[in-house]
């Protein structure tokens, strides 16, 4: 449904986007994962035509990307932030107004928001002014309006920031909903237990680069088998780190105290590693062992490994 | 599938007839609904008279028969200073709503952060952007129709006299002629963003150098010529004809001016805006302000 060959976008001399490349099936779930600045925003605006690329090409339901009108036509778009609605409207002349982009009217035009509106669970709010509303319920305006002209294709970008934890759980049945109706969607996030929930691929982008990309599965397997031990030692780690180093039982590191150790057999290594900690007579304080998720594929993919657990980049 | 970067072909293409004029019809239904939340537009209706058109009609009844009204007269060719005065300043204010009715609201889209959505669909941003113009415009009509009035009372023109389809014609090729403007002006709104004080000097020397009130020949022959080639001093003369019921000729040849410049100001502001977009699409501009 989309395909993407060898998109790349440079802002003068910043390049942000790199030979990006990358396809999604119909009626599935793909999410861009990445740290900010990575690039995502700018792909999505480069798919709905906000941007021009610098080179590359893509297509969207079969239409390529020289035909951005056409596209147009196929794609709802959320973008992000919560302006991009008419707040001394009400959510219901909102719809009416972008419908009316998309040659809707009259009967076909009140048909179709009654449906998305339903969808969309807004019947409650959406003829009151958007001004009244929360993030969470223009967030769902913003997506029955881009559900109006029933595209066969979502972008979405950030679709769930800012939401309370019961509007982002609605926001995520509603997601499935629309996949298995049919649409396609692609949708940028910092949300990584929802990509674990939803997604049937992810693309994690990292200086405009795609880093790592497959099913979540897939990706853990690929990429996040590896577990963490993570101990603390009642005194200084510098002799215990060497003899991890020199057995080679994984990559250490030593952050604020804590001996981090990476294993691909945890079971194996933690043997070992008391082993290690009788031979130096030293005694262990704390010890944890994690089997990372997306959480730790992503940090791995953006080189970003030992910050796992830290809450990411400052 | 070929790498070649290609080139969106504008801002979109326009669409099928049902999209446009859907979307035209979505437009008004908007505007007006966003106008009624507040009714103070009736209030500025009123002002505009009262601020800018009462006080020279008051200004040229107290100069009358003063030292100057013949020299006045004589340049202007005219026995009615008011009506000079009043009908000059009243189609100035019509053409800064023209003028830059396009510009005003790309502005207002961009600030209020609806821009970007507006361009994610497949409606060009001529059509909405013209149909917002087109409804300001109309909006306008009730007090261009009181400054007429008020211009007829006070200065005791005949209003069955007035040349009607002169001021019609006018305001029409005169329309697209200050629309072209407006969109070139749209453009360097979505470009370069802080285009204020840009738009207030462009303004200035419009307001200067069409004519408003006074004659075009207290200019030495170099200004003449510049005012010679703003649209707006067509308009002007034109409507000022048609109420003072002045020469014919004069007329026509103004008409053909006019139509000339709404052809080429028109494919002008056309091409800079369809420019000045894809540059801002190319540099990532577009969403700030």
């Amino acid at each position: 449904m989309i395909e993407v060959l060898s998109l790349s976008k440079n802002f003068g001399e910043q390049t942000v986007l790199r030979d990006i490349t990358f396809s999604v099936a119909p009626s599935t779930m793909t999410f861009l994962l990445g740290p900010n600045g990575a690039g995502k925003t700018t792909l999505i605006r480069l798919l709905c035509g906000l941007l021009e690329p610098s080179s590359g090409s893509f297509k969207i339901a079969g239409i390529d990307s020289s035909r951005i009108a056409d596209i147009k036509r196929v794609v709802g778009v959320v973008l992000p932030g919560e302006r991009n609605l008419y707040w001394k409207l009400t959510g219901e002349e909102n719809l009416e107004f972008f419908g009316s982009l998309y040659g809707l009217w009259g009967r076909k035009l009140a048909v179709r928001i009654a449906e998305v509106v339903e969808l969309t669970g807004i019947e409650e709010f959406y003829r009151t002014p958007v001004e009244r509303y929360s993030t969470g319920m223009r967030q769902r305006l913003s997506l029955a309006r881009a559900l109006l002209h029933e595209p066969k294709v979502l972008l979405m970008d950030e679709p769930t920031s800012g939401m309370d934890p019961i509007a982002k759980h609605q926001m995520e049945e509603l997601l499935r909903k629309l996949a298995r109706n049919g649409v396609t969607l692609l949708i940028s996030t910092h949300d990584m237990p929802q990509v674990e929930r939803l997604a049937d691929q992810v693309l994690i982008i990292d200086a405009g680069r795609i880093v790592a990309q497959g099913s979540p599965a897939e990706l853990i397997a690929e990429m996040g088998q590896k577990a963490l031990i993570r101990f603390v030692l009642d005194g200084p780690p510098d002799e215990v780190v060497h003899a991890i180093s020199q057995q080679q039982l994984g990559p250490v590191d030593v952050l604020e105290g804590e001996v981090r150790l990476w294993s691909s057999s945890p079971d194996e290594t933690i043997g070992e590693l008391f082993a290690i900690l009788r031979q130096t007579s030293t005694q262990l304080l704390r010890m944890e062992v994690t089997k990372p998720g997306l959480d730790g594929v992503f940090w791995r993919a953006t080189g970003r490994y030992w910050e796992l657990d830290r809450g990411g980049p400052e | 599938m070929d790498v070649t970067p290609r080139r969106y072909g504008g801002e979109s293409r326009e669409g099928d007839f049902e999209i446009v004029w859907t979307a035209v019809l979505g437009v008004f239904l908007k505007e007006w609904r966003q106008v009624n939340k507040y009714q103070s537009w009736v209030i500025s209706t009123v002002e505009d008279i009262v601020s800018f058109t009462l006080p020279l009609i008051l200004a040229s009844y107290a100069l009358r028969s003063t030292v100057g009204t013949d020299e006045f007269q004589a340049l202007t060719r005219t026995a009615s200073p008011e009506a000079y005065l009043a009908a000059g300043a009243s189609v100035w204010l019509w053409l800064i709503s023209a003028l830059w009715s396009t510009g005003s609201v790309l502005r207002t889209e961009m600030r209020q952060g609806t821009l970007e959505v507006l361009l994610t669909s497949p409606v060009s941003i001529l059509v909405w952007a013209f149909s917002v113009s087109v409804f300001r415009l109309a909006l306008s009509a009730p007090s261009v129709m009181l400054h007429v009035l008020i211009i007829a009372v006070a200065s005791g023109i005949n209003l069955l006299k007035v040349n009607w389809l002169l001021v019609f014609v006018t305001a029409v090729i005169g329309s697209v002629a200050l629309g072209g403007l407006g969109l070139a002006y749209g453009g360097i709104i979505i470009r370069y963003k802080d285009t204020g004080a840009f738009g207030n000097l462009l303004r200035a020397l419009f307001w200067v150098l069409s004519g408003s009130t006074y004659s075009l020949s207290v200019f030495p022959r170099y200004l003449q010529v510049v005012a010679a080639l703003l649209p707006t001093t067509y308009v002007i003369d034109l409507t000022r004809r048609a109420f003072l019921n002045a020469g014919a000729f004069g007329s026509v040849r103004g008409i053909v001016v006019l139509i000339i410049e709404a052809g080429v100001l028109s494919s002008f502001g056309l091409w800079v805006l369809r420019r000045l977009l894809r540059e801002a699409r190319t540099e990532g501009t577009l969403s700030t302000f």
